[in-house]
């Protein structure tokens, strides 16, 4: 107890003050909830405030967030060849930095990422494992992680898994994540080896194997389960095909992320595969390990431990003003980002701001956004009004044919919406004048213009990270 | 040997001995101390606290009177804010601790002298050391202590009160350092010639033992533990000085290291309870409470600011991988 004592209290005055965070310790810190569980069951009285910070109070909250921010932006000026010319080049200051003067600084786009990522790396850093992002919505970006980035983020991870009740002891974990998003695997990998629970690492291979490994193995079967929102629609699918019900699995809860989970689908993998919880997460590679976690009232709660987030307008790049849409520009903080850090990213995931009034939710010290809406590059402008993917996936994932994970393409002409949906939409006697009622229901002037029947025509409609599928010789015999 | 003064010892150290320990388990079922997020007391906390326990007492011989009683006053203070504050609000709670303690201190300095000062004394003495034991093994207890921890702990300090008794006697110059002081560290009682009294270390040891044997083992724990605190902590103790010559220094102030016949004792209890089965974490404890209905009745919630743990969620580090 006094050492772990100790042990958070550096942590603590690391994380106030920016150093450099020394992983062991966090490892250590692991292996100290473990045996905390162990004893009593469940963490101590100010694991809450431990875990999410002191930030219900606006003022201790800004002040940290600006020390943190100047910090950072000290040591790029320094190390980071891109950031020290841009501030240059924009007689930036870091020491003269405030939260509200921030947006001096352009943001930093994919893009620039895609034409000098040398220049993104830091000197004095030694790059030891790179990552991509998985392309689904353009050219991959590749990010060079430090082999102290490595061990750090797991660490953390690790024990916000065993501090929100998130990780058990005895769990197993199923992944279904594409194999070449290294850095999600490498750190649930890691993840597993410092918590001691199985992981099961599958990758994203034909669903039938996949929900052949979650339904067997009684005791020993998968009481969590990684994925995307696009692969939990086909193990969804395969489990209605088999007649399967929530008795057939031992699921407690499964994470989502990286594409929009809608309603129908959250519901649905509830009913057919059994967890309590569907989570709908956020993450990125480029800003990890900077995140944001849904409450009990849907707002996604960025974590403002580790990272500075600004919701800005997609046009004029200022702050979007309450119930707006706007992009996410994600600053995560050094001492979490050494290697390859980006300051002001913006994501092009789209949020709206929340209402001006205080939130009542589970998380309500916490700051929050909507969920995310959809890519800005998939934005529509119609009739004055932006259509988000998610407006439009939410109503045709919620349609009686069940259409998962939903297929269509969609383009703004004029006053209204023309979409080409697949034929799976069409399924169970669904007509298209219905799905456009539907939509209508919603306030939005759809109108189905074709129907795909192809399977290659039907993937080409809207690329999904379910169709990042990896061959396996398992289906062969 | 006075017979009558080996009779007298027997049920001040009997009652000490009991009192504290059944208190103190009381208290356990009954109330809940604040829990750091993150800990288990450890092996390692064990060995912190032996080498404050067995450096403290060459400190008590050699500092002045009043930093001496300066430290009692801080070290109580602490222990009896950690055993009321469940129930008293700071308002009230900081008043009465400050009674206490100057009562005590006061009454040391104007009502020494006459068998009713003494027993004024250790009235006051009596219900600090008390409070102070109950808090302070709750503490510990409901940190996580082990009774196979204690049982070790007690064999420890059983092994150095016989070495500072027998071959450097340094527990008897303590007992007499801390005759007629304020806010000694032990109970006891006075009745016209007869004084007798047991110290605060070996009335912890007696109130963890207890508490973590019917947190580990249940109700035959609890039987174990009481039978062994009553007949190898309190009434073999004072038997001693009839046949332990050592112990007597001819009748005058006698020093028994009550931990040296305890300690064997205890650690024995604790494997033949082990025979019986494994012994239950807190947690177990607590499901197997609350299954018979008992739920505490004070649970302690204080806000304060912690710094965070930065620490993203499983999920977003897990299943989040950019486009």
């Amino acid at each position: 107890m006094f050492e772990t004592g100790i042990r958070q209290f550096r942590m603590a005055m690391a994380m106030m003050w920016g150093w450099h965070i020394k992983p062991r310790i966090i490892e250590h810190m692991v292996a100290d909830a473990l045996k905390t569980l162990e004893e009593f069951g469940s963490a101590g009285d100010d694991v809450q405030q431990l875990l999410d910070g002191p930030f219900a109070d606006p003022v201790a909250r800004k002040e940290y967030q600006m020390r943190m921010v100047q910090h950072t932006a000290r040591r790029l000026l320094r190390r980071s060849p891109y950031y020290s010319k841009l501030f240059a080049a924009n007689d930036i200051n870091p020491d003269k930095l405030t939260l509200e003067n921030i947006s001096r600084i352009p943001i930093t786009r994919k893009e620039d990422l895609l034409e000098q990522p040398q220049d993104f790396l830091c000197s004095g850093v030694q790059p030891a494992m790179s990552t991509r992002t998985t392309g689904t919505t353009g050219r991959p970006a590749e990010i060079w992680l430090s082999k102290y980035e490595i061990d750090l983020w797991p660490a953390l991870a690790a024990l916000s898994g065993l501090l929100r009740g998130e990780l058990l002891p005895n769990d197993c974990w199923q992944v279904n994540i594409s194999s070449r998003a290294t850095a999600a695997i490498q750190i649930n990998a890691t993840i597993a080896r410092l918590t001691g629970i199985r992981i099961s690492m599958l990758g994203i291979i034909p669903a039938e194997e996949s929900l052949d490994a979650l339904s067997s193995g009684d005791e020993r079967a998968p009481t969590l389960l990684a994925t995307y929102p696009s692969y939990l629609a086909q193990l969804v699918k395969e489990a209605r095909r088999r007649g399967l019900s929530p008795d057939s699995f031992r699921l407690r809860r499964i994470d989502c992320g990286g594409e929009v989970l809608s309603q129908a689908l959250k519901r649905a993998a509830t009913e057919t595969l059994g967890p309590a919880l569907v989570n709908d997460a956020y993450g990125m590679t480029e800003i990890l390990p900077m995140g944001a976690r849904l409450c009990n009232q849907g707002h996604l709660h960025h974590d403002l431990n580790v990272g500075f987030v600004e919701v800005i307008d997609l046009e004029s790049g200022q702050p979007v003003a309450p119930g707006e849409l706007g992009t996410l520009v994600i600053t995560p903080y050094y001492p979490y980002r050494e290697c390859m850090p980006v300051f002001r990213y913006d994501t092009r995931d789209i949020v709206r701001n929340l209402p001006d009034e205080p939130l009542t939710c589970d998380l309500a010290g916490i700051f929050a956004t909507s969920t995310i809406q959809g890519k800005a590059s998939n934005l529509l402008r119609v009739d004055g009004r932006w259509v988000t993917t998610r407006d439009l996936v939410e109503v045709y994932e919620a349609l009686p044919s069940h259409p998962w994970p939903a297929r269509f393409s969609a383009r703004a002409v004029g006053d209204h919406i023309e979409m080409v949906v697949s034929e799976e939409a069409l399924d169970q006697g669904v007509t298209r004048a219905q799905i456009e009622r539907r939509y209508q229901e919603r306030g939005l002037d759809v109108r189905i213009v074709d129907c795909v029947t192809h399977e290659q025509d039907v993937i080409q409609l809207r690329p999904l990270r379910t169709d990042l599928l990896e061959t396996t010789f398992a289906r062969r015999t | 040997m006075d017979m009558s003064l080996i009779a007298f010892q027997t049920v001040v150290v009997l009652i000490a001995a009991l009192l504290a320990p059944l208190l103190s388990l009381l208290y356990f079922r009954r109330v809940r101390l604040e829990r750091p997020a993150l800990g288990v007391f450890n092996t390692r906390d064990i060995a912190l606290i032996l080498v404050f326990i067995l450096s403290l007492p060459f400190l008590y011989l050699i500092l002045p009177s009043w930093v001496l009683t300066g430290m009692l006053a801080l070290t109580f203070s602490t222990a009896l804010y950690i055993a009321l504050r469940p129930f008293l609000r700071p308002l009230y709670l900081w008043p009465l601790v400050a009674i206490l303690l100057v009562g005590d201190i006061v009454v040391t300095r104007t009502l020494m002298g006459t068998t009713q000062g003494w027993q004024i004394y250790w009235v006051f003495n009596n219900v600090i050391v008390l409070c102070a034991v109950v808090g302070i093994s709750n503490l510990y207890a409901q940190g996580g202590m082990r009774m196979r921890q204690v049982v070790w702990f007690s064999f420890i300090l059983g092994a150095y009160d016989i070495f500072f008794d027998l071959v450097i006697p340094v527990s008897a110059h303590l007992a007499d350092r801390f005759h007629g002081q304020p806010l000694d560290a032990a109970m006891g009682w006075i009745s016209g010639s007869y004084s007798a009294n047991l110290g605060i270390g070996d009335i912890l040891i007696f109130a963890l033992f207890t508490i973590s044997a019917y947190k580990g083992f249940g109700r035959k724990g609890l039987f174990a533990a009481i039978l062994t605190v009553g007949l190898f902590g309190a009434i073999m103790p004072s038997f001693s000085p009839l046949v332990i010559l050592p112990l007597v220094r001819g009748g005058v102030g006698i020093t028994i290291p009550a931990q040296t016949f305890f300690g064997p004792f205890a650690v024995l209890t604790y494997y033949l309870l082990r025979r019986t089965g494994p012994e239950r974490s807190m947690a177990q404890w607590t499901s197997a409470e609350v299954a018979e209905g008992y739920e505490p009745i004070r649970v302690t919630r204080r806000r304060r600011a912690v710094a965070p743990v930065a620490a993203p969620s499983l999920a977003e580090a897990g299943s989040g991988q950019g486009d």
